[in-house]
């Protein structure tokens, strides 16, 4: 399935896991939206976004992950400035 | 009307802007609100939500099972699905029709197993899918909707994610099946977003989009409208504030003439001092602002509380705020205000301990802490606010009474009280601002003179030499270890305990609510009187009379004004938000009485109206130690 979340350009949101970025077209898109143009299979990098775990993986630990959500990267909205209240 | 309504997602992700837009909307359509936040501490991405009543009548709780239930994710609907009731309703996105409900990348493994054993007990498939198919066979009226299809089409051709109006998005939806018109969630958008044009019509545009689009898709206006009556309630719109419980405090130190406040930023205090930095001014006579006052944020809480002392010997009202592990540090400093008996001012929010504990949870387990924090003995007020309004009016009389008998005051709250959003009548406050004893000092001035009131007037520092020691002094404050004065000064200190029990109104000391003959007595303190004065119909009418004392002066104890209540009482029963029910204790210490039950809540979360019923209902079963835990 051509669809963004199999696609090594697309950046689930760091918090809302089924919508995300893709980085090449620069725009918002849904995890299951595609198939489009410049779809390209995901590549073993160094580091990895583990939606499932929500969080970023060294490829030593990928054996944890294996039956995991896992992504080049994860997009942080930046913008957003929802109050988080501390908790110290 | 009096719903339920539980909205979730993943900290950070626009929980806290959903459950404000579904507060500030139903405020404005008339109606009263309460509404908590339950949020994990740091932790972005762990699971959050706002858990709001809406009512007719002013509600000071919340109440499970939950009427509608929104979530922004998955894990909302693992966490919150057994908490709605038949025949209640839950709204979500349609795109998370696939997820797995075991699979939240956030949730406790704890939860976790708490989840696949109900999955198992009822037969659900692991999966939103098969989540939906159990709600609909137990009458629930599940609505997944395509949300980010509807705003990925609003958004085209800009650079908005989708996840940013999806909380909207979500609560624009549950106000439409609960019949509120349009117009009320632009009024809650324009108040939330004030300033941000483009948010607000970003936000407008999805508004228009799910009002539109879930009236077709579901035809929801007869069934649910009807329900839910929101539609009823609209251009019925009385003034009235709609604050957090740290804003409600930060009001009445403002209208009580706080000049000096100091803080260490900690959670759930410091949003207190926020507000008053934000938005205080000073006003003269004539209107105009002459200056605002002081917010320090100190290096800890150890000199926060010493700067406090500091500004309060100077003689303008002062003040510091804090939590549990704050106050431990602030304990020598209350000791050094109890033996020169500075009029300093610790506002005190309680939450779950030992140590850190759960930072952002509600806890009322610090009760006897600050009654006895402090070596030696010395005299203190404690008073223990149970809403908005009276935390409004107890932080004016907190500094009254810290001047007026010239001990240091802790006023006691919550995180249930600090986090806590509700509507409150506009209060109008005519508690004058009483300074007690003040004087200019000069040459003979001695500042801890034995009057017959047990009283030594006051100069403010720079008006007459003075002396300030933590030692025990003679009456110009010099160091003395005489055994005559130390026994006078002792004394002296001491019994303002006395005058202070003689002197506070019994409207101070505790509040009763329900009929005055009664069979049972519920004994609470705190934002738990919430839950237990808004459960009083209900109990009553299970068969019992039942009334309320709500405990406010914690120290010196009022012995003699509540145990004309307790007496006429068959059944003593305590409710409050610790293990041992502290309350309890200093009831049994006072009256050498045992109090007949406790129902104790300790989980972190507030004790809820539905549980104080069924509390009571196990102890006329014959239970006499019933523990809560309901919530999530
Ligand atoms: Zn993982």
């Amino acid at each position: 399935m051509k669809v963004c979340k199999e696609c090594r350009w697309w950046r689930p949101d760091a918090v809302l896991i089924y919508v995300g970025e893709c980085e090449r077209k620069q725009i918002s898109t849904k995890e299951l939206d595609g198939p489009c143009e410049v779809f390209a299979k995901k590549v073993e990098s160094e580091f990895m976004w583990c939606s499932d775990c929500r969080e970023t993986f060294h490829k030593s630990e990928a054996k944890r992950h294996r039956e995991h959500n896992t992504y080049q990267e994860v997009h942080v909205d930046e913008d957003v400035h929802e109050y988080i209240s501390a908790g110290d | 009307m009096d719903l339920n309504i539980i909205i979730g997602g993943p900290q950070g992700g626009g929980v806290e802007t959903a459950g404000m837009l579904l507060v500030r909307a139903t405020a404005s359509a008339g109606l009263e609100v309460f509404g908590i936040r339950e949020y994990h501490s740091n932790i972005k991405g762990k699971h959050s939500y706002f858990h709001v009543r809406v009512a007719d009548k002013p509600v000071n709780s919340i109440k499970l099972p939950a009427d509608i239930l929104g979530g922004l994710d998955p894990e909302t609907l693992a966490t919150h699905f057994s908490e709605v009731r038949r025949g209640g309703t839950v709204v979500y996105d349609e795109a998370i029709k696939e997820k797995v409900l075991t699979k939240s990348p956030s949730m406790d493994p704890a939860k976790l197993n708490r989840l696949r054993s109900a999955l198992a007990e009822k037969g659900i498939k692991d999966t939103i899918e098969g989540l939906r198919g159990h709600l609909e066979g137990e009458g629930v009226r599940v609505y997944a909707f395509p949300f980010s299809e509807i705003i990925s089409e609003i958004l085209k051709g800009t650079k908005i994610p989708i996840e940013r109006t999806m909380n909207t998005a979500i609560t624009s939806a549950i106000l439409s099946i609960m019949g509120f018109e349009k117009h009320i969630v632009y009024e809650a958008v324009d108040g939330l977003f004030r300033g941000k044009a483009e948010v607000v019509e970003i936000n407008k545009m999805v508004i228009d989009a799910v009002y539109e689009e879930f009236k077709v898709k579901f035809q929801v206006e007869n069934r649910d409208k009807e329900e839910y009556e929101g539609d009823k309630y609209r251009d019925k719109v009385k003034k009235r504030l709609l604050l957090a419980g740290n804003d409600a405090v930060a009001i009445g130190k403002i209208v009580g003439g706080l000049r000096f406040q100091t803080y260490y930023p900690i959670t759930p205090a410091a949003d207190e001092s926020l507000a008053i930095e934000e938005s205080a001014k000073i006003f003269n006579e004539e209107g105009n602002v002459i200056g605002s006052p002081i917010v320090i944020q100190s290096e800890d809480e150890i000199s926060a509380v010493g700067m406090a002392i500091g500004g309060a010997l100077i003689g303008v009202r002062s003040a510091t705020s804090t939590s549990g592990p704050g106050f431990s540090l602030m304990v020598e400093g209350l000791g050094w205000a109890g033996i020169n008996e500075v009029p300093l001012v610790i506002t005190y929010y309680q939450r779950g301990g030992p140590s850190t504990g759960l930072p952002t949870r509600h806890s009322q387990s610090d009760l006897l802490f600050s009654i006895f924090a402090g070596h030696g003995e010395f005299s203190r007020i404690v008073i223990a606010s149970g809403d908005h309004r009276e935390a409004i009016e107890d932080a004016v009389k907190c500094f009254n009474y810290a001047e007026m008998f010239q001990v240091p005051v802790i006023h006691l709250l919550d995180k249930g009280l600090a986090n806590s959003v509700t509507t409150v009548p506009i209060p109008s406050i005519e508690i004058p601002i009483v300074r007690g004893s003040i004087v200019n000092g000069g040459e003979d001035y001695e500042r801890f003179r034995l009057t017959e009131d047990g009283i030594s007037p006051r100069a403010f520092l720079g008006r007459a030499i003075q002396w300030y020691t933590g030692d025990e002094h003679n009456e110009r404050g010099n160091i003395c270890e005489d055994p005559f004065v130390r026994e006078e000064m002792y004394r002296k200190r001491m019994e303002k305990s006395r005058t202070i029990l003689k002197e506070v109104p019994d409207e101070d000391k505790a509040r009763f609510y329900g009929n005055e003959k009664y069979d049972g007595l519920l004994l609470t303190w705190g934002t738990t009187k919430g839950a237990v004065v808004d459960a009083l119909p209900t109990l009553n009418a299970l068969g019992e009379r039942v009334s309320v004392l709500q405990v406010r002066l914690m120290e010196p104890f009022p012995a003699d004004y509540i145990s004309k209540f307790i007496a006429s009482s068959k059944r003593v029963v305590s409710i409050e938000a610790n293990y041992t029910g502290q309350l309890a204790w200093l009831v049994e210490r006072y009256f050498m009485r045992e109090v007949d039950c406790r129902v104790l809540k300790y989980t972190g979360r507030m004790v809820s109206e539905d549980e104080v019923v069924s509390a009571y209902r196990r102890i006329r079963g014959g239970e006499r130690r019933v523990v809560l835990t309901g919530g999530e």
